[in-house]
């Protein structure tokens, strides 16, 4: 995994820096837009952790330059601009996902951890979360080593679960992913498949939760970083 | 300031008042002028006098089939046959006597009869007051022309009076009520003219919205007066906008400069394996927390009401649960969303969703692990915070909700009751210690339903 981070606070670019290595990630730390331009011609990259307020120029223009090239990379903002139509013009300009400052480590690696999951240049890749670990090519869910038997249903609820873990996934986009499976789907077919996968997971100790956000959607939650 | 504005008297109101006040005086001072001018020139006043008598005496000559009659008007008094006092003779130009109640006395007093008289002719009978006059006039009647001749000798008081009452009411009372009327009405609709532009100002100053930097008085067609007010007015409104520019990127100078070393203390903490440390941490969360509310209060000053646009409340509402959601799991209490009917309005998405973020982190904050949180969006323009906590902290019933902020400043909810305030709305807290804590925001209905920037 090979990230940049584009930083111009010295202090707090090294102790992103150190968080990121941390976790075994490869991290390339650069001060400016022009820096970090450069970065990306050169070398390709899984996340960019992107400040706004930078020397030479604003985040936001570095973001929208590469997406107007047509690179998916994701990118995650990291800002002191708390404000939600800052945060609206941010993801309006191509970012993934807008963190705040200040945060802590936990939060800033759960959600690049979320971005690299949704990213589609790691569809293929193993999602590990908890104890679990799944294989969305070949939909197989495994745990401590054994596989875990699960539906079809309930492996595409999971797999829409993992790839948005730690947020809340609409009904209706689960419903989405069922429909395509071509299933005629009753009233509570989701509730059930929910119901049903959240007793598989407790039963296999899965270090995860499915929360019922009544009226919102659905969350899974990875116990084991609580 | 608006109903005291209401309770004064207005201009025009004030002018007539005026108006009204000068005149009487004016017309004081005339009558008192005009009646010592009659007054003190008995020549003048013995002519009125023989004037009015006559005309009353005229009333009472009739002719019929050729014939003259004469009867002694009502209210007419002291022309009795045999008077000593008032003496009238009434007479055709042929000669022919009409009435008369004065035998030798006429003679001694009036015309002798076959002296042809000329129209009108007065003399004074003596010096000062009482006045004594004798006097005739020519009247026509019915085409025919009749000669009237009276001498006033005594007890006079009550003639003298009733030809100065006479003339005061036909030569001065009716001219000048007449001309106060004109002058007044006037007066008045010039005046209402002039205020129109001072009005047409007011109302457009009245609806200036305070929130809107770009808003200004039209002075286009206002008159010089009234337009350098406006103008000054303007002057004002512009300053204010730049003042909100400027506290806006003050809020996010500050913001910025105090949010970077909050994220290095939180991140070096992270790297520190200590209780302490984490205590610490939590601290800084607090210090965050405190800091964000604070800008937010100060990019509250500087909000824009040309950027409101409609808000479906329930698309509002889903959103921040969804959104907080995770966060909420996290510290052990669980959320939810519910909607009846809710209405969209017009507004600011983002200051929205940060009250409604702001309602949670507070219920969150101040309820046991395990309370159940409800978001719920209508009916109507309107959505609520509710805990279920029930009466979880002995004493906490004898605090009022306002004491449950989610600091110890209260900014967090100040931002909410300003946030309600700048959609027009009201913030309300209530505590049933059966059920939890309600928090409800209060919009005004807006006539723009449908789309809106939250899903």
């Amino acid at each position: 995994m090979r990230i940049l981070l584009v930083e111009d606070s010295p202090r707090l670019r090294e102790l992103l820096v150190e968080t990121i290595h941390k976790v075994e990630w490869r991290v390339d730390a650069v001060d400016t837009v022009a820096n970090a331009q450069a970065a990306i011609a050169v070398a390709p990259y899984d996340l960019l952790l992107v400040d706004l307020g930078l020397p030479d120029g604003d985040g936001l223009d570095l973001i929208r330059g590469i997406r107007a090239e047509g690179q998916t990379t994701p990118v995650l903002i990291l800002t002191a601009r708390g404000a939600v139509d800052e945060r609206i013009t941010g993801l309006d300009a191509g970012a993934d996902d807008y963190l705040v400052k200040p945060f802590n480590h936990h939060e800033l690696l759960a959600r690049c951890r979320a971005l690299l999951r949704r990213a589609p240049a790691h569809v293929a890749d193993l999602i590990e979360l908890g104890h679990v670990a799944f294989d969305p090519t070949s939909a197989v869910l495994s745990c401590a080593g054994k596989t875990v038997a699960l539906s079809p249903r309930e492996r595409s609820v999971l797999a829409v679960l993992l790839r948005n873990a730690g947020s809340v996934v609409p009904k209706e986009r689960i419903e989405a992913k069922l429909s395509e499976f071509g299933d005629e789907l009753s009233a509570n077919a989701i509730e059930l498949a929910v119901s049903r996968l959240r007793r598989r997971l407790d039963g296999i100790e899965a270090g995860l939760s499915i929360e019922t956000v009544r009226g919102a959607g659905y969350l899974l939650r990875d116990l084991t970083n609580a | 300031m608006p109903d005291q504005a209401a309770r004064r008297p207005g201009l025009v109101a004030t002018i007539a008042w005026r108006i009204v006040f000068f005149a009487i005086i004016a017309m004081a001072a005339q009558v008192v002028i005009v009646f010592a001018d009659y007054y003190f020139d008995n020549s003048e006043l013995g002519s009125l006098m023989i004037e009015r008598e006559s005309t009353l005496l005229a009333r009472g000559v009739s002719a019929q089939d050729g014939r003259w009659t004469f009867r002694l008007p009502e209210g007419i008094e002291g022309y009795d046959p045999g008077s000593a006092t008032r003496l009238a003779r009434i007479r055709a130009v042929d000669g022919g006597i009409i009435f008369s109640n004065c035998g030798t006395q006429c003679l001694l007093h009036l015309l002798p009869e076959e002296v042809d008289p000329p129209d009108r002719w007065t003399r004074l009978l003596g010096q000062g007051k009482p006045i004594a006059v004798a006097g005739g006039r020519s009247v026509w009647i019915d085409g025919k022309q009749i000669i009237i001749e009276i001498a006033i000798l005594d007890r006079n008081e009550a003639v003298m009076w009733r030809a100065l009452g006479h003339e005061f009411a036909d030569h001065l009372a009716i001219p000048m009520l007449l001309q106060l009327v004109l002058v007044l009405g006037g007066s008045l609709v010039s005046t209402w003219l002039a205020l129109r532009p001072v009005k047409a100002a007011a109302r457009q100053a009245g609806s200036i919205d305070p929130l809107d930097p770009e808003h200004r008085i039209d002075v286009s067609e206002m008159p010089r007066e009234v337009a350098e007010l406006g103008a000054a007015v303007n002057r004002s409104l512009a300053r204010i906008g730049r003042l909100m520019r400027d506290q806006r990127l003050f809020t996010t100078a500050v913001a910025h400069e105090i949010r970077t070393p909050l994220a290095m203390m939180q991140l070096e903490l992270g790297q520190i394996d200590s209780p302490r440390a984490r205590r610490m941490e939590r601290d800084v969360e607090s210090l965050a927390r405190l800091v964000g509310q604070i800008t937010a209060l100060g990019r509250l000053e500087a909000i824009e009401r040309k950027g409101f646009q409609p808000v479906d409340l329930a698309g509002l509402g889903r959103s921040v649960v969804a959104s907080v959601g995770p966060w909420v799991y996290d510290h052990a209490h669980s959320i939810a969303f519910c909607e009846s009917a809710a209405m969209s309005i017009q507004g600011d998405g983002g200051l929205l969703e940060d009250a409604l973020t702001n309602l949670i982190t507070n219920a969150v904050t101040h309820t046991p692990a395990g309370t159940k949180i409800e978001v719920c969006a209508g009916p109507g323009p309107r959505i609520a915070v509710i805990d279920k906590a029930g009466l979880y902290r002995p004493g906490d019933c004898d605090k009022s909700p306002m004491a449950r902020a989610g600091d110890s400043l209260g900014v967090g909810l100040e931002i909410v009751k300003r946030i309600a305030a700048i959609h027009g709305g009201t913030f309300a807290i209530s505590v049933d210690p059966a059920i939890g804590t309600m928090a409800v925001l209060n919009f005004p209905s807006s006539p723009t339903q449908g789309a809106s920037r939250h899903p």
